[in-house]
């Protein structure tokens, strides 16, 4: 199967293809190495709120720590959906440690004291 | 259990019925004015040229003469009682050939048969007057007392005053049926049954399906939309005066006005409808700004903040409607209140609640107030008697709206009025919050949490305007939202 | 009035380029700083983008909007520079060196100032800006009002989304409702190309499966009350819609991303000469305005795309207001107007002021249209001064060149060339 993928590396936004080890139309070594990452195993961060507890629907901004799956981003929504903070809450701190077990935490990205 | 019954029963909240109840309520009278909108004032009344006329347009003897020259008369008065903006910046309408001059010249002689002051100026003193003229513009019909009000607060203020005087106001009403019963009229809404001695058909453009109810109506509402260009207030020097154009056979051509903010509207078009049609469209919006052009050349149009267009209630007849029905007795239809209607209505108010009083042989008020209470502003009171203001009120300093400069404070004030503002867009109609630039993009979502705190009612049940319009719809947590 | 406070750094907007500018000015030794904010927090519209990708230039890593503004918030407590919250600036008034603002605490007061940062940020262009056709119905929101109440209060405006205008907030905000359980129908670009980043075509558009239309815009909206539909429709070359080619789209929500302009409409009442091009203030290399001691920064003086460079323009403001504190206005010995070829939208700064010791000079300026291989020349007259071959410009994105080998005492005006290779 051909993968079709813009690059996003520059501004340029080449467009790659991708068919297993066979990879054209990329125009430099940082675009063949996106490539690569996002045919195999695409990444990305998630950011998103939660509410926080005690709050008339007062909610705090919230990202994963690291890139996770693509694939798994809707499952992470779930877990997020669910949680409340508790106030204060500190930057970036943790407020779901290792969700899903996929090695990543959801952590607040603003401090509400 | 006896039902109450009411002296009389408005149908319709726009600034006919809402002054018709203004001047009913100097009288002793068990009034309620039924309006289906969220607000007073949501349809004709907010969407017009805000132009109050000096009556030279009218043909002598109409009721629209006798109205519009007398409502002219009245407005400076009744703004002033009701603390509305009003500003006499005249009106010249505007030649550009010499068969247009004789078509002013005809204008002239009929102002002077109406009891118009007005005066031909000539092209010198025109562009005098009116620098940013075109230089095609030759002579003109001027009219120093043309004004420009806020239809807003003008049919808001009204309902307030008639309120503070007694007057009772249903929203979000629609009234379904109309049945004379033993002398009395039983109105029907959506939410309830109301019994009457009187009945006044403000409707507007519905007017002739509410008389519908009860006899055969002996005159048809024709819509004509009008679309307007609104500008935002960029130049407080750019066109002082309320500039129409000479009518030709080919239409009455477009105005341009400055409005009570200094902003300026340009406009109307003037096509046939549907009742409920208030849509713009590109090919109107172009034909307006072809025409405008006459007037004024380099219409700075990258200072557009909105598009809008009324729908106005034209009878077949050409002349107001103002008549108690001969086949119902007791029933007075106030209909057909096309343009000149705005300069008209305190008129308009006065007299039908005249007829009503002789009707009913009302008693005079005697705690009648014509003041209502002053709308308070940074501008209105100046910075040392805002900041005593201020310490009284904290919530006067905390400015909500940065377009139009508005405060937590007014908008408070807004709310706990009789006629009070419960919607955001009730808010921006009396304050001009939401009005300016930005369209609210700053402002909207502050005016709502003031709105629902204000009227201890949950965020996410306030509306933008009538019901279904909520702006905080779903909770993006919790239950309230699963897929 | 009496005893007006006086600062000698007075910052309107604590927002990014405020806060940014606050920092500098502070490092440079100015301590009689304040800034006024007419939010209740710090940061500006940084709060609600909450979204990351921000700070790769300034900060070697990616943060989110709270958490690069958090970077600044931070100093200006840890630091104690004053501020005012909730505080809305009325007026400028450039003779007395005073603003006037209002706030609960303190009513309509005014404050003296020796220099004056104006930093006030953008607005989005409305959908009456535009004319767009139709009715007036509740459910057409900017982008940006759609954010605030998603990101900050936690609520969704409706349930079945398309967006007109393919600017970045438009793209972020299609991810974010679909990552909040809306359905979003897609995304109408009037424009042949799209306006946003590649990325967030990628990553906001492509990863949810949102069809993006190119040449396409919005011909109608339905509904009285509350938004029922639109028509959007295919538009020509010279961006007209073509008949025929009408669809209509159920939905209760409109999002608008249609560009944004300067708030710059109280330096304007102020008598400060405002640049045509960016609706912006008219500034010097310095960002001075026209008017004595009064700066202009961020996105009130021309709509950047990166924060990061926002930060960078509130740090020459921060560092020339600082100056003048410190030093006193400097002589000059003239004024070089500077100018740019079509391919340009706009160009700043719009003079240079040739002082002593000016060694360097911050162009921004941002292409028309896209250009795949271009050359930048900068001219004095006919006289090529300097060439700078960039390619993959496009007008989203825009173009910083810093030049400071250039002796300004010989140069008469400077005209700034893109062109096509």
């Amino acid at each position: 199967m051909v993968q079709e993928l813009i690059c996003i590396v520059c501004p340029k936004g080449c467009h790659i293809k991708v068919d297993g080890e066979n990879i054209s139309g990329y125009t430099c070594l940082r675009g063949l190495s996106y490539a690569k990452q996002e045919s195999v195993n695409p990444l990305r961060t998630i950011t998103s709120t939660v509410l926080i507890e005690g709050e008339d629907n007062l909610v705090c901004p919230v990202k994963t720590s690291h890139e996770i799956p693509k694939k798994e981003i809707f499952n992470v929504m779930k877990v997020i959906n669910k949680i409340k903070a508790k106030r204060p809450i500190k930057m970036n701190e943790v407020l779901i440690k290792n969700v899903l077990n996929l090695g990543v935490d959801i952590i607040s990205t603003k401090e509400i004291l | 259990m006896n039902k109450k019954i009411y002296d009389v029963i408005i149908v319709g909240g726009g600034v006919i019925g809402c002054s018709i109840a203004r001047y009913l309520s100097r009288y002793k009278v068990n009034g309620l004015l039924i309006e289906k909108h969220s607000d007073v004032g949501e349809e004709t009344s907010c969407a017009n040229s805000a132009i109050v006329h000096s009556g030279y347009d009218p043909l002598p003897n109409t009721r629209k003469a006798y109205f519009n020259v007398k409502g002219n008369k009245m407005m400076e008065e009744v703004c002033k009682e009701l603390h509305v903006p009003f500003i006499r910046n005249g009106s010249l309408t505007i030649g550009f050939n010499e068969e247009d001059r004789k078509t002013i010249e005809n204008l002239f002689s009929r102002a002077k048969s109406n009891g118009v002051d007005a005066r031909i100026v000539e092209k010198e003193e025109l562009h005098e007057m009116e620098p940013s003229l075109n230089d095609e513009c030759l002579c003109a019909l001027y009219c120093k007392n043309s004004g420009i009000v806020s239809p807003f607060e003008l049919t808001i203020g009204f309902m307030e005053n008639a309120m503070d005087n007694g007057f009772e106001l249903n929203l979000n009403e629609k009234v379904e049926k109309i049945i004379k019963n033993n002398e009395l009229f039983e109105v029907i809404t959506n939410k309830g049954e109301y019994l009457s001695k009187t009945l006044v058909n403000a409707a507007g453009l519905y007017s002739d399906e509410i008389l519908s109810n009860l006899e055969k109506p002996s005159f048809k509402i024709n819509a004509r939309k009008g679309e307007y260009i609104l500008l935002d207030h960029f130049n407080n020097d750019w066109c002082k005066h309320t500039l129409f154009m000479c009518p030709t056979k080919v239409g009455k051509g477009v105005l341009i006005s400055p409005t009570t903010s200094f902003n300026y509207i340009i406009g109307p078009s003037n096509d046939s409808s549907s009742k409920e049609d208030t849509s713009t469209d590109t090919s109107t919006m172009s034909i307006l700004k072809e025409t405008a052009a006459k007037l004024i050349k380099n219409i700075p149009y990258s200072e557009v903040i909105r598009t809008f267009a009324g729908v106005r209630a034209n009878p077949d007849n050409d002349d107001f409607i103002i008549e108690e029905s001969k086949t119902n007795p007791g029933l007075f239809n106030v209909a057909g209140i096309m343009s000149p209607g705005l300069a008209s209505s305190p008129a308009i108010g006065e007299y039908v609640s005249d007829l009503i009083k002789e009707k009913l042989k009302l008693e005079k008020n005697n705690n009648y107030k014509s003041k209502r209470k002053e709308v308070l502003s940074l501008n209105s009171l100046g910075i040392d008697k805002y900041n005593e203001l201020v310490k009284k009120c904290p919530a006067y300093g905390h400015m909500i709206c940065r377009c139009e400069k508005v405060s937590e404070g007014q908008i408070i004030d807004a709310i706990h009025r009789n006629c009070g503002a419960k919607t955001v867009k009730g808010v921006k109609k009396r304050l001009r919050a939401g009005f300016g630039k930005c369209q609210g993009s700053f402002c909207e979502e502050e005016v709502c949490k003031i709105l629902a705190r204000e009227l201890n009612v949950p965020l996410s049940s306030i509306l933008y305007k009538d019901e279904g319009s909520e702006v905080f719809k779903y909770k993006s947590k919790g239950n309230n939202y699963d897929e | 009035m009496m005893n007006n406070k006086f600062y000698d750094i007075v910052i309107v907007g604590g927002g990014s380029a405020g806060l940014s500018a606050a920092k500098k000015a502070f490092e440079e030794g100015i301590t009689s700083i304040l800034i006024i904010e007419r939010n209740n927090e710090l940061g500006g519209i940084l709060n609600q983008c909450i979204h990351n990708g921000f700070g790769l230039h300034k900060f070697k890593k990616e943060l989110t909007g709270p958490e690069y503004a958090y970077e600044y918030i931070k100093f200006v407590k840890d630091h104690k520079i004053e501020y005012l919250l909730n505080t809305l600036v009325l007026s400028i008034d450039k003779n007395n060196k005073t603003i006037v603002c209002s706030s609960s605490e303190n009513g309509v007061t005014s404050i003296n100032y020796k220099t004056l940062i104006f930093s006030a940020g953008c607005n989005e262009r409305t959908s009456g800006q535009i004319m767009t056709p139709g009715e007036r119905p509740n459910g057409v929101y900017t982008a940006g009002l759609a954010q605030k109440l998603l990101n900050i209060d936690g609520y969704l405006v409706g349930k079945n989304v398309y967006i007109l205008g393919s600017g970045d907030i438009g793209l972020i905000m299609a991810r974010r409702m679909k990552l909040e359980g809306a359905n979003v129908i897609g995304v109408s670009e009037l424009m042949p190309y799209s306006n946003g980043l590649n990325r967030n075509i990628v990553q906001c558009l492509n990863d949810y499966n949102i069809p993006l239309r190119l040449h396409n815009t919005v011909i109608k909206i339905h509904g009285k009350n509350q938004l029922e539909g639109i028509t959007i429709c295919d538009v020509d070359d010279s961006l007209k819609p073509i008949k025929g080619r009408e669809e209509f789209i159920k939905c209760d929500t409109l999002l608008l991303s249609i560009g944004l302009y300067p708030f710059n409409s109280m330096l304007k009442n102020s008598g400060a000469k405002v640049n045509n091009e960016t609706k912006g203030a008219w500034v010097d290399q310095n960002l001075e305005t026209s008017l004595d001691s009064v700066f202009s920064c961020g996105n009130v003086l021309h709509v950047h795309d990166l924060v990061d460079y926002v930060s960078d323009e509130g740090e020459i403001a921060g560092k020339n207001a600082a100056s003048l504190v410190k030093n006193g206005r400097k002589k000059y010995s003239k004024i070089i107007l500077t100018f740019h070829n079509e391919n340009l939208s706009y160009l700043l700064p719009n003079e240079i002021k040739v002082y002593d010791d000016l060694n360097e000079v911050n162009f921004s300026f941002r292409v028309k249209k896209p250009i795949s291989k271009g050359e930048i020349l900068f001219k004095d007259g006919n006289n090529i001064i300097k060439k700078v071959i960039k390619n993959d410009l496009i007008p989203s994105e825009m173009v910083r060149i810093k030049l400071n080998d250039i002796d300004y005492k010989v140069v008469n005006d400077l005209k700034v060339e893109v062109n096509e290779l």
